[in-house]
């Protein structure tokens, strides 16, 4: 009970050190796909795939029961890219909404957790605290889902790729199509 | 039918058959075999579909994260079907995201713009079955699946059926050859046994054979009318017959009554008329004897003596005729060729001294018949006699004899004068015994002449008649028999 906030508040503190490395690496990463779309324009469409391609256990506790929450845990890369992508469409029935979380208590009740590079130096606290929750945790840090997150975005050839841990999302109970594992790239992974 | 009118029943029947039989079948197979190969092609279609369902199923997550390896793994899963040539999976642009082919050399079939963007669509290219079905993600065009498949399948599919169907056209055909060839035994068999009956009938014109084939059908009631009616033949035969033999021998009875009669007839006037001559010798005699004593007579007594002299001399003379009359009857005919034209040169020879004065002849060629030369001398002495007798006060006479060449049966000679003539209404009295059409004091003559000529030329077996017009003439025609030795 007291390691994960701890590791939370530990996280924010080295987040904030490596801001600027995370923004340099991604302002890199940027003009690399200047001659395509952005990174995150990519990221954010992949985001609302994967919505497509998971199947949630239930309905985590949220007061909007019925949408899909697509949660971004601290600074937020995308500006207004991910709302842009996944304004008007739909999960099934399902309306998507995108939050912005600063604490992790309020981000278990997102369906789908964006851990921007900005967390890397809290992943260990974030992983764990979310340990045994249904929340899809979708980062960019190198490793991502190499050390406990269940889908980590890498970028291969100027492409961006993904790897995903099946064990992970076994562990979190979440239904994860063959479609989405056959295009992403499986990974060893558990905390 | 019309083709092989001079075949046999029999043909014709296993024809017919062996035809019908063979194009029921032949429009079965085509009707098989295009059914066949509609339904093949919806197959082929519906198979190719579902193919491209889930190939662009499967392929969604490749075309939403952008991942042509996965796409192009996926598509490889159409090698397990070998009828799919190529594959294709176009990106919602239109441009190639991910190729397939079973051989390297084929062509990925091309997307035009439109095609498969009402879900599904195919089209046939030649020998391809190309099919694009529409991938969707969230109601959206994520992309388009084309496959092309192989129709060689289909073409398989027909020539095999082309095969069942022949074989099956070869054995049925000949089963039916079989089949047929015994039925129509059947039908033929009695068929050609009446053809062949009546042709003996007709031929050997024996009505007491029956043709055989006691049959329910219309052919046996074919032979059962047939056989009625050789019973009628027959029976109306028998009776025809009958009446024939029972004519004949009426015939032959009363000809040999007429005969008896006629024998009869004529043994009466031939001796009334020989009994007949006896007292007139006594008349005649007795009134010569009487004339030498005539002194004690008068004037009137010497010529009613004459008169009765004149009277026996006639009556003498009547009965030489009828005597001469009687044995042209009696007489066997002495049957031998006779040239007309020789006889008639004869007659004329001895007449004309009689006639005293010129006459204008004219005699044609006469041909040469078979018959009693003395009695045919006698027939054209009275012909020529009469016609020198009745132009005796014709001032130009003139006397034709010719023949007239009519049919090859019989010969008719002419003897034409232009004497006196005759009134036509006595046409046919003029060949009766003692008839005469003039005075025997205009003409002498006693009236037998042309009742022997009938008589002679009847039992020639010709015929007698003549033509006459007062004052202008007339012709006198007999026929005779042709002679058949003397054509040859």
């Amino acid at each position: 009970m007291v390691a994960p906030r701890k590791a939370a508040s530990l996280g924010r503190v080295l987040g904030l050190a490596v801001t600027a490395f995370a923004a340099s690496a991604a302002l890199h990463a940027a003009e690399d796909f200047s001659e395509r779309l952005p990174e995150y324009k990519i990221k954010a469409a992949y985001l609302y795939y994967f919505a497509t391609f998971v199947a949630w256990p239930e309905p985590p506790s949220s007061p909007d029961a019925s949408a899909i929450v697509i949660g971004i845990l601290g600074d937020d890369p995308f500006g207004d890219v991910l709302e842009d992508t996944v304004r008007d469409k739909k999960v099934g029935d399902r309306p998507i909404r995108i939050r912005r979380f600063e604490s992790l208590k309020e981000a278990r009740q997102s369906h789908i957790l964006f851990v921007p590079a900005s967390e890397r130096d809290n992943l260990p606290g974030i992983l764990s605290s979310l340990e045994g929750t249904s929340v899809l945790l979708v980062g960019e840090s190198p490793g991502f889902a190499s050390n406990g997150g269940h889908i980590g975005f890498v970028t291969e050839a100027k492409k961006v790729r993904f790897e995903i841990s099946l064990e992970a999302v076994k562990r979190s109970g979440l239904k994860m199509s063959a479609q989405l594992i056959k295009v992403g790239k499986v990974v060893e992974g558990g905390l | 039918m019309l083709a092989f009118g001079g075949t046999s029943v029999r043909s014709k029947l296993i024809l017919a058959s062996i035809l019908s039989s063979g194009t029921a079948l032949l429009v079965v197979g085509a009707v098989i075999t295009s059914r066949d190969l509609s339904q093949l092609r919806q197959a082929l279609v519906r198979r190719m579909s579902v193919q491209a369902e889930i190939v662009g199923t499967n392929c969604l997550s490749a075309l939403l994260f952008n991942d042509p390896r996965s796409a192009e793994a996926t598509l490889g899963a159409l090698r397990a079907d070998p009828r799919v040539m190529s594959g294709v999976l176009y990106d919602s642009d239109g441009t190639v995201f991910a190729t397939y082919a079973r051989h390297p050399s084929i062509q990925a079939p091309a997307l035009d713009a439109g095609f498969g963007d009402g879900g599904e669509e195919y089209r046939l290219n030649g020998n391809h079955l190309v099919l694009a079905k529409q991938v969707s993600f969230e109601g959206r065009k994520a992309g388009t699946v084309v496959v092309a498949s192989d129709l060689s399948e289909i073409d398989d599919a027909i020539l095999r059926n082309v095969f069942i169907v022949g074989s099956v056209l070869v054995i049925s055909l000949t089963i039916a050859l079989v089949i047929a060839s015994w039925l129509q035994r059947d039908i033929s068999q009695p068929i050609r046994h009446l053809a062949e009956t009546a042709r003996r009938i007709s031929q050997d014109k024996d009505y007491s054979v029956r043709a055989v084939g006691e049959r329910a059908d219309e052919i046996g009631s074919l032979v059962t009318a047939f056989n009625e009616m050789l019973e009628e033949i027959r029976h109306q035969e028998a009776a025809l017959r009958t009446a024939h033999d029972r004519l004949e021998q009426r015939v032959v009875q009363r000809t040999a009554q007429l005969q008896a009669a006629n024998d009869e007839l004529e043994a009466f006037s031939y001796s009334v008329s020989h009994d007949l001559r006896a007292p007139l010798r006594h008349i005649s005699g007795f009134a010569e004897i009487l004339k030498e004593d005539a002194e004690g007579l008068g004037e009137a007594g010497r010529r009613y003596l004459d008169k009765i002299s004149q009277s026996a001399t006639r009556m003498g003379q009547l009965i030489d005729d009828l005597l001469v009359f009687c044995r042209m009857g009696r007489s066997e005919l002495q049957s031998a060729s006779v040239d007309l034209s020789k006889l008639v040169e004869q007659v004329v020879e001895e007449a004309e001294p009689d006639a005293k004065r010129s006459i204008d002849w004219h005699v044609g060629d006469l041909p040469t018949v078979r018959g009693d030369e003395a009695m045919l001398r006698v027939v054209l002495v009275n012909l020529v006699s009469n016609a020198i007798k009745y132009t005796g006060k014709t001032p130009q006479p003139r006397i034709e004899i010719q023949a007239i060449e009519d049919g090859p049966a019989e010969v008719i000679v002419c003897v034409r004068d232009n004497g006196v003539g005759f009134e036509m209404e006595y046409a046919s009295k003029l060949f009766g015994v003692f008839q005469r059409l003039h005075r025997s004091d205009e003409f002498e003559g006693t009236g037998i002449g042309l009742a022997n000529v009938r008589r002679i030329v009847h039992r020639h077996e010709g015929r007698t008649w003549a033509e006459g017009d007062p004052g202008h003439g007339a012709a006198f025609y007999f026929s005779l028999p042709r002679d058949r030795e003397a054509l040859e």
